[in-house]
Order: structure tokens, then sequence, then C-alpha cells
């Protein structure tokens, strides 16, 4: 890389410090409020690709392109789910789940299972398998920032690794000041730009689709089909299902997907922030595996597919601009590291430590256990990644894989079925999870051609559905529990026009309900 | 003879009219038979914490509200209150006392930071107790179904207060 490309990098970081400082200092205490706690004068648009800015992550720029380049036109699977995820996520849990999780007080992902289905097993063993499998999506940011480093500043991979997981680490421990939803509101739109302008680029350099698709053809015409190179999923229907899964429905197990819902401000900012970020996912979430696609033809024979994108970016676009893009790939990495390392502490010290060691843990000591598993994980995710560095693309699929299908019926059931019980929850998170993992580690899909993700998310459905039944009569859900369901899914007879403001009132009005009937 | 409080309640930002216009608005076919007001109580702190900036710490407060039934608590906007006098049934009464609702603030309050500043760190959170203060409700009764309007927000909800349901 030369130098034009690190002073482009480095000016960007300084523009981001300038707009996180601006933010805090502009109009003292007051408007610090609203910024951090709260967003109350954050609009949709800007929440919306705040939330984009954090859930984009090291994979799309490593592992959407080497989809793309190994295998062609069939990457799109994956977009199509992703795209659509969004929203999906949003009609099926979001407005019922962040009224009930308001209803149960529960502020983690975690506790909001154990509240809705009561078991100590169950919190530890949703927390344990949690923290394990964020562990391993953190594993894949460090490894897309020491790829992303050592190529922006030539260092050797072990120190630039080094350097990208200190970055990180120490990132999580400060936060503040990058935090502010303006930054990554910055940090988005240069997302977005940047990855455009390398696919207009790489058009340009193309003569345009139909030339570019022209060439491909020449070289190997399975990879536009959406078969995948040498037809090799052809009719595979179990894979291709889980393609379109792993990013739409697969999300709905991720804790810091889910904590959003719960934190959402009210069901019609859910509508409007989900719609903002569908145009920006059609605009984006594509244009990563078309460049992969693309990349073929410019940078054929690559040793390392992961980097195509970041090679493409340094081949055709110019330095400045380089350095813009290469500095917000990074940004977008750090920003979803460090939301998950923050997960990841949080469920340690909140949903494990204080809940089963130590109920009157002080802040500090809270800090402490947080602090104390982030390094451990940078530790050992720093080994792993320099001794043996898998795949960016395979972690991130693996761990979602497993995650999703552990947890979704669980989450989906919560706000749904009324007849989800704590066993059945059990039966269904430990199934899922299970046989996810070893779907994936015992290579089952080579022979039966089903993705891990669909065996998982229908083996851990049938084990919610059938367990439930089984055991509804020992152990039925609660009276109260029923209750806040029933309360969760009303929206009638306030008329569609007073959705926003009649949300806001479900505590208060369940308790004033029974005061005033009581009074009676 | 009705027993009679003095209780601290939130400045309303709502009058009779303004919530009957509300209720107009979101119930047009339905005439009500009757209003009544209910007090719903909070326990009201000032949460004093810090918030790393790079190297430095810079020290903030913020309000914070704990429902008084069942501890959620929220983060406010500063508000004026004026004492009246209200009977007691209209009172809705405490759940939690004022130690549970220091916990559960101050456990809002730092989960809350850790996840809007993404950041693991100690931010040195003090809860300081201010009052309890009631919010007004306006209630409607009608014959279908009944309607609380939010003194404050003007939020409303259809409830059923019949004791048949």
């Amino acid at each position: 890389m030369n130098t034009t490309v690190l002073i482009f990098l480095v000016l960007y970081y300084v523009v981001v410090l300038g707009i996180g400082y601006w933010a805090l200092k502009r109009g003292g205490s007051e408007n610090l409020e609203g910024y951090l706690l709260g967003g109350r004068r954050i609009g949709p648009a800007t929440t919306a690709l705040t939330l984009q800015t954090t859930s984009m992550s090291g994979f799309m720029f490593l592992g959407a392109g080497s989809l793309g380049y190994a295998q062609g036109y069939y990457a799109l699977w994956f977009a199509f789910g992703d795209i659509g995820g969004g929203v999906l996520n949003f009609s099926v849990i979001g407005r019922r789940m962040r009224k009930i999780s308001e209803l149960f007080g529960a502020l983690t992902a975690i506790e909001y299972l154990e509240k809705r289905y009561p078991s100590t097993i169950l919190r530890i063993f949703s927390g344990s398998l949690t923290i394990f499998l964020l562990g391993f999506y953190v594993l894949a940011q460090f490894i897309a920032g020491g790829k992303g480093m050592a190529l922006v500043t030539g260092m050797p991979y072990p120190y630039a690794l080094a350097i990208a997981v200190s970055i990180i680490v120490l990132y999580t421990f400060m936060g503040g000041y990058l935090a502010v939803a303006y930054t990554d509101f910055f940090q988005s739109i240069i997302m977005l730009i940047g990855v455009l302008w390398i696919f207009f680029a790489i058009l340009y350099e193309l003569g345009g689709f139909t030339s570019a698709n022209n060439m491909i053809a020449n070289i190997d015409p399975s990879l536009l089909t959406v078969w995948g190179k040498d037809l090799g999923f052809q009719g595979q229907w179990g894979v291709i299902a889980g393609a379109l899964m792993i990013f739409s429905i697969g999300y709905l197990g991720w804790p810091h997907v889910v904590t959003r819902h719960m934190a959402m401000k009210s069901p019609a900012t859910a509508r409007e922030a989900g719609a903002w970020a569908t145009v920006w996912n059609l605009l984006f979430v594509p244009t990563p595996y078309l460049i992969g696609v693309f990349a073929i033809l410019v940078i054929p024979g690559i040793s390392d597919p992961e980097m195509a994108i970041f090679e493409v970016a340094g081949k055709l676009l110019p330095a400045a601009a380089t350095g813009l893009v290469m500095a917000a790939i990074m940004a977008a990495i750090m920003s979803t590291a460090d939301s998950l390392l923050l997960q990841t502490g949080t469920i340690a010290a909140r949903d494990i430590y204080e809940r089963f060691f130590n109920p009157d843990a002080s802040e500090k000591q809270m800090v402490f256990v947080s602090r104390s598993l982030v390094l451990m994980i940078a530790v050992f995710g720093y080994f792993i990644a320099l001794v043996e560095p898998p795949s960016v693309f395979s972690v991130v699929i693996f761990a979602t894989s497993v995650l999703g299908s552990a947890f979704l019926p669980a989450y989906v059931c919560a706000v749904w079925w009324k007849k989800a019980n704590t066993p059945g929850a059990l039966a269904s998170i430990f199934t899922g999870a299970t046989v996810a993992f070893l779907w994936e580690y015992l290579s089952v899909v080579s022979y039966t051609t089903i993705a891990p993700m669909v065996a998982g998310v229908v083996s851990s459905t049938i084990a919610m559905i059938a367990v439930s039944l089984l055991t509804q009569a020992r152990y039925p859900v609660s009276e109260e529990i029923l209750d806040l369901i029933d309360e969760a899914s009303k929206i009638r007879p306030i008329p569609e026009n007073m959705l926003n403001k009649s949300s806001a009132l479900t505590i208060e009005s369940v308790e004033l309900e029974s005061h005033l009937r009581k009074k009676k | 003879m009705k027993q009679k409080l003095l209780v601290p309640v939130i400045n309303e930002n709502f009058s009779f009219e303004d919530a009957s216009s509300i209720y107009d608005k979101s119930l047009p076919d339905q005439a009500y038979n009757m209003v009544s007001k209910s007090y719903y109580p909070y326990y009201l702190f000032q949460a004093n914490y810090q918030v790393p900036i790079l190297f430095l710490q810079k020290q903030l407060s913020v309000n914070c509200m704990i429902d008084a039934l069942n501890g959620q608590a929220a983060t406010t906007d500063g508000f004026q209150v004026f004492e009246t006098e209200v009977t007691h049934e209209d009172v809705l009464a405490n759940c939690i006392n004022k130690k549970q609702a220091k916990k559960y603030g101050k456990r809002f309050i730092i989960n809350h930071l850790g996840r809007s500043l993404k950041c693991i760190a100690n931010f040195d959170v003090s809860m300081c107790f201010k009052n309890i203060v009631y919010k007004s409700f306006w209630v409607f009764e009608g014959d279908e179904c009944s309607l609380v309007i939010d003194s404050v927000t003007g939020s409303c909800k259809a409830i059923n207060i019949s004791n048949s349901a």
C-alpha cells in the first residue's frame, strides 16, 4: 500500500473522531443524554443506518467477496436471504418481542428467555452456548481485521493481527467517544459509497454487466448459474434453503440482534427504520457478492479469495479513495467486533456471574468479569487466528447456523405460541444446537445435501412442538405469562393511527386495568 | 368519608378537553359514561455517572424514574410537579420499596450506558433518591371498553375494566 492510502486512512479516522467530539461537546449534558441514552433526537433513518453499520461485519467484505469469487452467482442466494431478513425479523418478532420484554422487565436476550421459559438450566445453557458461539463470530472479525490491516500497512500478518485485536479490545473498553450515532451514520454512508464505488469501477473496467458476464462465460459458464461452480449445488434445494435461511431467519438467534428488538423505541419507529434499512440493504448487500464474481476477471488466480474486494479496490480505485474505502471496511469490522464483545461480556457478567455466583456484585466486579472474558477471548482468538486461521466465511456460517438453529423456535414461539413451555424450549435449544453442530462437524451435508441450518431449525422446531405438547399437563405456561403474551398481541381496538401512542402505555395500562377492576 | 392524600403530581400537558379529543379520535363510535383520574407512582432518582471520552471522564447525571408497581426503569427529562389532594382509592399502591427501586434503577442505567456507549467500562453510577412522584391518567369508561390517557404524553390505551372480563 502506498503512502496516500495510509494518509487518507488516517484522515478518515480524524474526521470520525471530529464528528464524535462535536456530537459530545455540542450543547452540554442535555444533548448528551439525547445522543447517548436513547437517541431521542435521532430519526428513523439515522437509527436504521446506525444499526446496519453494526450488523454488517467483516463477513461482507471478506466472506461475501470470497463466495462470489469461488461460486459465481450462486452467492446471491445468501444476499437474497439477507435483504429479506431485516423485514422478516421486524415483522415476525420485532413488535411483539419489544412489548413482551418490556412487560417482563428483561434487559438481556438471555434474561428474556429465562423469564418467558422460567428455568435456571435454560439460562445457564443459553448463556454459555451464546458466549461460546459469539467467540467464534468475534474470531471471524479478528481474522478480517488482521488481513485488512496487513494489506493496508504492508505489515506481516502476525503483527497486523496483533494490532487489529488490540485496537478492537481497546475500543471495546474505552468506547464512548465513537459510539455516538452520527459517527455510525457517517460510517454507514462511507461504507455504502465505498462498496458502490468499487462496484462501478469494476463494471467500468469490464465494460458493463453483459460484457463481464460474457467474459465469465468464456472462463466457466457454470459460474453464471445459480447452482455454483461446476453446477455443484444443482437441485440441492436443502443447501439452497440453508443459504437463504442463514442470514434471514438465522439472525433471529443472535442475541445482539434480538436485543435490538427489545430496545426499540416504538413499533412505529421499527417500521420506519425497517424501511430505511431495507433500502440500504438493497443497495449494499448484493454488491460485495457481485464484486467477488467480477473479481474473477480482474484478479484471476488470487491466492486468498477472501482478499478479493481489498485487492480490487487497491487495483482499480485512486489511492485516496482506496484509503477511505479501507478505513470504512476496518470501521465496519471494528464496530461489529466491539458490539459482539460487549454482548459477550454482558452475558457473562449479568446472566452468569451476577445471576448465579454473586447476586450483589458491585459495578466494578461486573466490569472486571466482563473485561476478563473479553481479554481471554482476545488472547485465544489471536492464537487461533495466527496458528490455523479458518476462513471468515466458514466461521460466520458455522456460528450463525448453530445459534439460529438453537434459538429461533424459542424466540418465535415465545411471542406467537402460548403452549411453548420450559421443557419444550430446553429441548428445542439443545436439539437445534446439537444437530446443527454435528451436521457441520461430521459434514453430513455432503451426503444429505441438506444444509446444517435447515436440519437444525427443523429439528429444534419439532422438539419445541413435540415436547411442549407432551409436557403441557405437567408444565403448563403460567397464567401471568399467558396474560403478558395476550397483552403483547393486542393492537385493536385502537385505530391504526394511534398505534404509536398506545404502545408507550403497555406496562402502566396493565397495572391500571387491574387497579380499576379492583376499585369497581 | 373518603381518605384524602396530598401527593406530588407531574405537571399535566393534556387537560380534560385534550383528553376527550383523543378519546373521540380513538373511539369515535363509542360514547363514554364516566371520566375519572388515577394516580400512578414512580420513584424518582438522580443517577450520576461518568462517561469515558478517550482517556478522559465526563461527569453527567440524568433523572431516572422507576415504576413503583413493577420496577421498570427509564430515563427522563426534567419536569415540574404540583401538589394536589386526591382520594386514596384513586392512587395505585406501591409494590416495591425504595431499596429495590434503587437497585432496579441502577441496573437499568448501567446496562443502558454500556449498550448505548458500546463499551465495557465502570461508569461509577450512583443513585440519589429525590422523591416519589405521581403521574395522572384520565380514565374514560365506556360500555364496551375504556380508554386510559396519559396526562403528560397523551399516549392512550384501550382497557377492559368490566367485572365480566
